[in-house]
């Protein structure tokens, strides 16, 4: 595939911009003086305008486009509300979420709709937190009158909207949070999943792991429910497959931690032979440098969810070669549909798409392929239509299952190499687990269930 | 325990407690003489952080860090400057919640700043050459740039100790901290002097942000992260004493380090139980006076 893309640097223009700091300080009088911040506790939730990109966005990419591959689309537009994070430490992925179902939105415009009718994305900051998620989403169906709703990035915020889903009967996708309760424990007739969940991806890891030399292992990663889920499932899996693996020490550092540097101090003091860590993100960055520095990559074996995003940042300055890593919906993936997703989202958004607008480009686009097929936005018509349902997805063909309304998505693992063009490392011989060998049984999930 | 273990707990609690006491001082500064809790503290830090990032990225070495630290204090002094005149000035005689209020909305609108300019991607700041990579001593590897950290909070601690007791600035603080009234009538301009606490408190949470960024990265949410702890170290050492700061860091810091390795399960919570047991030996922290 082509790889000739400008990637470091692009918002390079942060100098400039970094100067209108002064210009903007009257509008930060207002800010202070009009919010006030005393009598509004969800100051930031309602201040959140329906975001944004949206429409403006939708208008550019409708009247550029030739319009005469599908006939127009006329009447009321379909609206998808999507919860999702866009400020604090994760805002990047919730951008990245926004970005990607905008760009799907607006191909399912220029080729006519859905049902004939324009689709309109309405986005909004859930804070990552689960009460502001949940009346997001409820706002949503009552004000803005969705027809589905898409989740965010925090597992705990989709766990609270998936119950709004379930009460209000309206279509629920999640894509970025995957904790497994979504499709087992807490599952719910109008969810679906198009992310490998907690447990997939765990499983893939173990079961990846499980045969290699090593047998003294740690972990380490963040305390919270995805964190101690994901670990939890791992060891299991390891254990299970392999149980002369002994687990040496297990560190569970706050999420947005800085300083990792007394937690690698005491995995290398325990002396593992691996270390397996779904840290990500902004963390599994700081992460990485300081474990490079304490000799970390040096001494032992380690694997972790290095996705796009954060393989940028890192660049080539850490030597990061053969490190095992793991990824939900890398840009490198085989097939037509990303080699084409990856070509337009660069030229719009001028940067590699990360596995966040992937999987949020997926979800719209079945959700469509789901609702033409079913012919009506009825969430039963839906939930019937969607079960066992076949969609040509970026990563391939998939299949709806019918128990736990799962994506039979793959999860990814590969060796980091640098790409001397790009400039940073990516996943060297990517495979592919399949879902079939790494999701739960339906028994399983039955008796998880409560039978 | 072996040597190598406790060596290597002891050097990252070190320099943990480093970049604490540089970022509570400044919080205890203000609250000392201001007696008004920031809560935007934090996002000083984070500007800080953030300035460091943009130039860092232009300039390299050891200039790119010494530029990034004038450059993060001027510009946070100047938008402290303006919190203070435009905003806390009017609520000194205030009850707490709204002077609490009052900061905490500054959290919520820089947060939003920093988004709108710099963007939601964590930065990685590239750590200057002669302080970056990693040394061998003693049977461990140890990061060169957490050593000069712990170097650079001894220095800024020495320059603190010598501002508080050498010079009229000085003198005027802690005056401010027992009477500002007494102060006043005396002549001395105690609006200005306030002005004056908070830009320096703020320009070090600054310089605090700009150390940080190249050990972490600097990225939205670290204002939150830093003021939790902070808060802990200015408790424990007593609101407004340096020398308490000092200690309240250390506390924090090597308490968080050794729990991780002994208990890593209740680490955080530990911190914690030091901080009660304090507060219920000595109310006021361990260097802290009674709020007049």
């Amino acid at each position: 595939m082509e790889r000739d893309r400008r990637v470091p640097g692009r918002r390079g223009s942060s100098r400039a911009r970094g100067r209108t700091w002064l210009a903007l300080l009257p509008v930060l009088v207002l800010a202070a003086c009009g919010g006030g911040g005393v009598d509004d506790d969800d100051g930031a939730a309602s201040g959140a305008s329906p975001t944004t990109a949206a429409e403006g966005s939708t208008q550019d990419g409708a009247t550029e486009e030739d319009p005469s591959e599908g006939a127009a689309a006329e009447g009321e537009p379909i609206k998808i509300g999507m919860p999702t994070t866009l400020s604090g430490s994760i805002a990047l992925f919730g951008e990245a979420n926004r970005d990607g179902a905008q760009l799907a939105v607006d191909e399912l415009n220029d080729a006519g709709g859905v049902l004939g009718r324009p689709v309109e994305l309405i986005v909004q900051d859930d804070q990552a937190k689960p009460e502001v998620a949940a009346q997001l989403a409820r706002d949503m169906i009552i004000a803005d009158e969705v027809s589905v709703l898409l989740g965010g990035v925090s597992s705990a915020a989709a766990l609270a909207v998936t119950e709004v889903s379930e009460e209000r009967k309206i279509p629920f996708i999640v894509h970025t949070s995957n904790t497994e309760a979504l499709t087992v424990e807490q599952f719910q007739p109008y969810v679906v999943s198009v992310v490998p969940n907690t447990g997939m991806e765990a499983r893939a890891q173990g079961v990846d792991l499980a045969d290699s030399e090593f047998t003294r292992w740690a972990t380490i990663a963040p305390n919270y429910e995805f964190g101690q889920r994901q670990t939890g499932t791992f060891v299991e899996t390891l254990q299970r497959e392999n149980p002369a693996i002994e687990i040496v020490e297990q560190q569970f550092p706050e999420l947005g931690e800085s300083d990792f540097q007394p937690f690698i101090t005491s995995l290398l003091s325990a002396d593992p032979e691996a270390v397996y860590s779904p840290l990500f993100a902004g963390d599994l960055i700081t992460f990485t440098q300081q474990a490079a520095n304490l000799g970390l990559f040096d001494e032992v074996y380690f694997t972790a969810l290095y996705e796009t995003d954060a393989l940028q940042e890192l660049g080539d300055q850490y030597d990061l070669d053969g490190v095992r890593a793991y990824s939900r919906c890398p840009f490198t993936v085989d097939t037509e549909q990303m080699s084409a997703f990856v070509e337009t989202y660069d030229e719009r958004f001028g940067e590699i798409p990360s596995d966040w607008a992937c999987m949020a480009y997926d979800a719209v686009k079945l959700w469509a392929a789901v609702v033409e097929e079913a012919g009506d936005l009825d969430a039963d018509l839906f939930t019937e239509t969607v079960e066992g349902f076949e969609f040509t997805s970026l990563r391939g063909e998939t299949t709806i299952r019918a128990i736990d309304h799962q994506a039979s998505v793959p999860s990814y693992i590969g060796a980091l190499e640098l790409d001397e063009d790009l400039g940073f490392y990516v996943y060297g011989d990517l495979q592919a687990v399949p879902a079939e060998d790494i999701w739960l049984s339906e028994e399983e999930i039955t008796e998880l269930r409560g039978g | 325990m072996d040597a190598q273990a406790f060596l290597l707990q002891l050097l990252t609690g070190l320099s943990r407690a480093a970049i604490l006491f540089i970022v509570a001082a400044g919080l205890s500064l203000v609250f000392g003489a201001l007696r008004i809790v920031n809560v935007a503290h934090g996002s000083f830090f984070m500007v800080g952080a953030f300035v460091a990032a943009t130039i860092m990225r232009s300039v390299e070495g050891l200039a790119g860090l010494l530029l990034a630290i004038v450059a993060a204090a001027a510009v946070v002094a100047a938008l402290a400057t303006f919190v203070e005149v435009a905003v806390l000035r009017r609520l000194y005689a205030s009850e707490h919640l709204l002077q609490l209020l009052g900061t905490f909305a500054f959290v919520l609108v820089f947060a939003d700043l920093v988004q709108f300019f710099w963007g939601a991607q964590p930065r990685r700041v590239v750590q200057p050459e002669p302080v970056g990579g990693s040394v061998a001593f003693g049977g461990i590897i140890f990061p060169k740039y957490s050593l000069f950290l712990i170097g650079v909070a001894l220095l800024l601690a020495l320059v603190l100790w010598a501002l508080m007791t050498r010079t009229s600035l000085g003198r005027d603080i802690r005056a401010a901290v027992s009477d500002p009234e007494m102060l006043r009538m005396v002549g001395v301009d105690v609006s200005l002097l306030f002005t004056v606490v908070f830009a320096l408190g703020g320009a070090l949470a600054a310089i605090g942000g700009v150390l940080v960024a190249p050990q972490s990265t600097a990225r939205l949410g670290m204002d939150i992260d830093i003021i939790v702890e902070s808060f802990a170290v200015v408790i424990i050492g007593g609101l407004g004493s340096l020398v308490g700061t000092a200690i309240g860091a250390l506390l924090v810091g090597l308490t968080f380090t050794f729990g991780i390795y002994f208990y890593p399960e209740a680490a955080l919570g530990i911190v914690f139980v030091v901080l009660i047991a304090v507060l219920m030996w000595r109310p006021h922290g361990l260097y802290g006076v009674p709020e007049r």
